[in-house]
């Protein structure tokens, strides 16, 4: 194969990759499926999505009044503005819950390279519904400031 | 703050102190080379840091003045650092630069000199590489309607436009063999951005259509095709100017060569070799081995980017093979991508080997073993390596082999045949003797200790692997080198050095290379209006010669070929 067809071959490829790329991005591109909020997964995701968007005062209100966690300790934490947080698995019995997440982190790199942390949450049943019990991500520190 | 910034120009002082009295010392002697060196050097290295101050400064400052509002805190120390590099670096670089060029301008021989070559390459390759990630980083925010970063985008710009400049400057300025280096390091650049991204761009596409990111909860994260497209985009722009534009036309020497097998043929195939190879082990082990993941979508997670590496992989493999299809001649870089490549697969096919013993032997010894270490997992990732090494080592040994059997006199005395040799039966033989003598120092420890048992054999699984694989390939080479050794090897060919005297041509020297494999320059004549060279007259005229040296002159009455005496 000559030069010049080469190139042409490899123009048409390329071309044709990204070209199936953006139809896919346009096409299925939907936001996260919300899950009921009354189920641990549920509790997980809505508390979550509120850190993110950096609403700490609705992340809180999922917080497990019991435990050493308040909203203060979600000022102080610190995350990565550009996380997307995977779940894992979960399992529930009569009054406790486990969900196990996958938090992937920007590496920074221009390539677009990225890391995944695994962290657990465990969540308490009350009773409207289920609370966030123990030392959940993004916080590594509770109960500092009185 | 004063005493910071005059720290600052102290060494900035020194080195101009160091380059004007170095100038002076070589004005006073014209002839002296050495000196002229030393003072290119630091002219040149004082260009290339000023350069950078500078553009740190600009761009610093830029940033500052596009969006004061994003800063919560004035943070005065930067300010009056970038001020600094900009008010004193700025007047400098100017008149280092001025100074550079008016003494390109009277020596017409500074343009051929290596280092003004070496300056280019550096601050080019500097800018570009700084300039892409800050256009990815600003492209990508846009595309996902971030905050407008002013940093960003003032990097984005002074860089990119640093990089322009020394561009242009450098191709008016530098011969263009010497920018060779440069230009294929920027391809390289611009294929290894452009592979990245093509790689993310097929992952996040496959992911997105088996719905494999169906399990994700949240996500602030911007579009992850959008973000991988914005990398090919910037790191195909950086490729076709370096690549297509320019390298692709450039002369076909040995580096040429050498970038076009090793980055090219050779990085495709082990990329798309070691990519199947991870998807063949993790398949192999979710349908006979053991996997710790529950989940399919969990197990198979990193098959949409192996997938993609395949294909950018193979893409890159047949490209750049495609590029070699008009190339006739065999040199020493085309043997050394065979060599290293079969080496690539011997090499895992041996340890692959060695795995299998060692899984053998564990199997067969009664394990102590409470969590982890699944012999299964081991046997497959040890039959992975065999399968796919195995072929790759078949298939290139057999084609360097009957290369042998064609021209037996060219191969034979390759030097890169006789390291491959070395090497294998070599190190091969080291290792099977090093690991005989703790295999029986093992042996002896444990009887004279009275531990001598099954634990023994345990004990010895790894050192029989490894010598049991080592012994076979340093016994299967010393076979092929015993017959070989008297062959006397060439260290490079002496290959002819020829002066063309004649009409302008841009392809005969080129020609006249691939066919006879002489180093080729072409003069060219200032009354040679109505001559033509013929390639083969000239290949004839070459390859009758006894000499080394030659000088072959075109007029009218024909060819003339005057052979010289080498000292």
């Amino acid at each position: 194969m000559s030069d010049h067809k080469a190139n042409k071959v490899l123009l048409i490829v390329v071309a044709a990759i990204a070209v199936v790329a953006l139809i896919v991005s346009v096409a299925l591109n939907k936001p996260a499926k919300q899950l009921d909020r009354t189920t641990p997964e549920g509790a997980v995701q809505a508390y979550l999505a509120a850190v993110v968007a950096g609403d700490f005062e609705t992340a809180g209100k999922w917080l497990d009044p019991k435990g050493n966690c308040r909203v203060v300790d979600l000022d102080r934490a610190y995350f990565a503005n550009d996380v997307k947080i995977s779940l894992k698995s979960s399992s529930e019995s009569s009054n406790s819950a486990v969900v196990k997440i996958g938090i992937e982190n920007s590496s920074g790199d221009p390539f677009g390279g990225s890391f995944t942390e695994d962290h657990t949450i465990r969540l308490v049943k009350a009773a409207n519904g289920w609370l966030i019990s123990g030392m959940p991500w993004p916080m590594y520190e509770c109960g500092g400031v009185k | 703050m004063i005493i910071g910034v005059f720290s600052m120009l102290i060494p900035i002082a020194l080195v101009v102190l160091v380059v004007l009295g170095i100038r002076k010392i070589s004005s006073a002697s014209s002839k002296n080379q050495g000196a002229g060196s030393l003072r290119n050097f630091f002219q040149y290295a004082l260009l290339l840091a000023l350069m950078v101050i500078v553009a740190n400064g600009l761009a610093g400052l830029l940033g500052r003045l596009i969006n004061p509002s994003a800063m919560v805190l004035a943070d005065d120390a930067s300010l009056a650092r970038n001020l600094s590099f900009v008010i004193v670096g700025l007047p400098l670089l100017a008149g280092i630069g001025l100074w550079t060029r008016k003494g390109f301008q009277a020596d017409a021989h500074r343009a051929k000199e290596p280092m003004a070559a070496l300056f280019v390459t550096v601050a080019t390759l500097i800018s570009l590489i700084i300039g892409l990630s800050s256009t990815i980083e600003l492209l990508r925010n846009i595309a996902s309607a971030n905050a407008f970063d002013g940093q960003t985008f003032s990097n984005a710009l002074i860089w990119t436009g640093m990089w322009i400049a020394l561009w242009v400057i450098g191709n008016r300025t530098i011969l263009a063999r010497n920018l060779q280096v440069s230009f294929l390091l920027g391809s390289l650049v611009g294929y290894i951005a452009s592979i990245v991204g093509l790689v993310g761009v097929i992952s996040a596409t496959i992911t997105q259509l088996t719905g494999m990111n169906s399990d994700v909860l949240v996500t602030s994260s911007s579009h992850d095709i959008v973000n991988s497209l914005v990398v090919v985009l910037v790191g195909g722009l950086v490729w076709m100017q370096y690549w297509y534009r320019t390298t692709r036309k450039s002369e076909r020497n040995n580096l040429w060569n050498a970038y076009v097998l090793i980055a090219g043929v050779g990085g495709g195939l082990v990329m798309s070799v070691v990519a199947a190879s991870i998807t063949l082990y993790q398949t192999a082990v979710w349908f006979i081995g053991e996997p710790s993941a529950v989940l399919a979508r969990d197990h198979f997670s990193g098959v949409p980017s192996s997938t993609g590496v395949v294909i950018v992989g193979l893409l890159a493999w047949w490209y750049h093979k495609s590029l070699l299809a008009g190339s006739t001649s065999r040199t020493e870089v085309n043997r050394i991508y065979d060599y290293i490549i079969s080496g690539i697969g011997l090499i895992a096919s041996a340890v692959g080997l060695s795995m299998i013993l060692i899984a053998m032997l564990e199997a067969t010894i009664q394990s102590t073993l409470i969590v982890g270490g699944s012999a299964i997992n081991s046997f497959l990732s040890a039959a992975t390596l065999i399968v796919v090494g195995g072929p790759v080592w078949v298939i290139y040994w057999r084609n360097i082999q009957s290369l042998v059997k064609q021209s037996p006199e060219v191969e034979l005395a390759s030097i890169t045949r006789r390291i491959y040799l070395f090497l294998l039966f070599g190190i091969g033989g080291i290792a099977a003797i090093i690991s005989l003598i703790v295999g029986v120092y093992q042996l002896f420890n444990d009887f004279l200790t009275g531990e001598f048992g099954s634990s023994t054999l345990r004990d010895l699984r790894y050192v029989i692997g490894v010598l049991v694989s080592t012994a076979i390939i340093a016994s299967y080479h010393w076979s092929i080198y015993r017959h070989e050794r008297t062959v006397d090897v060439s260290f490079g060919s002496p290959s002819k050095s020829v002066v063309l005297i004649g009409p302008a041509d841009k392809q005969i020297a080129h020609e006249i290379r691939e066919a006879t494999g002489a180093r080729v320059t072409l003069w060219t004549r200032a009354d040679g209006e109505g001559l033509s060279w013929s390639v083969s007259d000239v290949v004839a005229a070459i390859t009758s010669s006894s000499d080394d040296q030659l000088v072959i002159v075109l007029d009218a009455a024909g060819l003339k070929v005057i052979p010289l005496v080498r000292k």
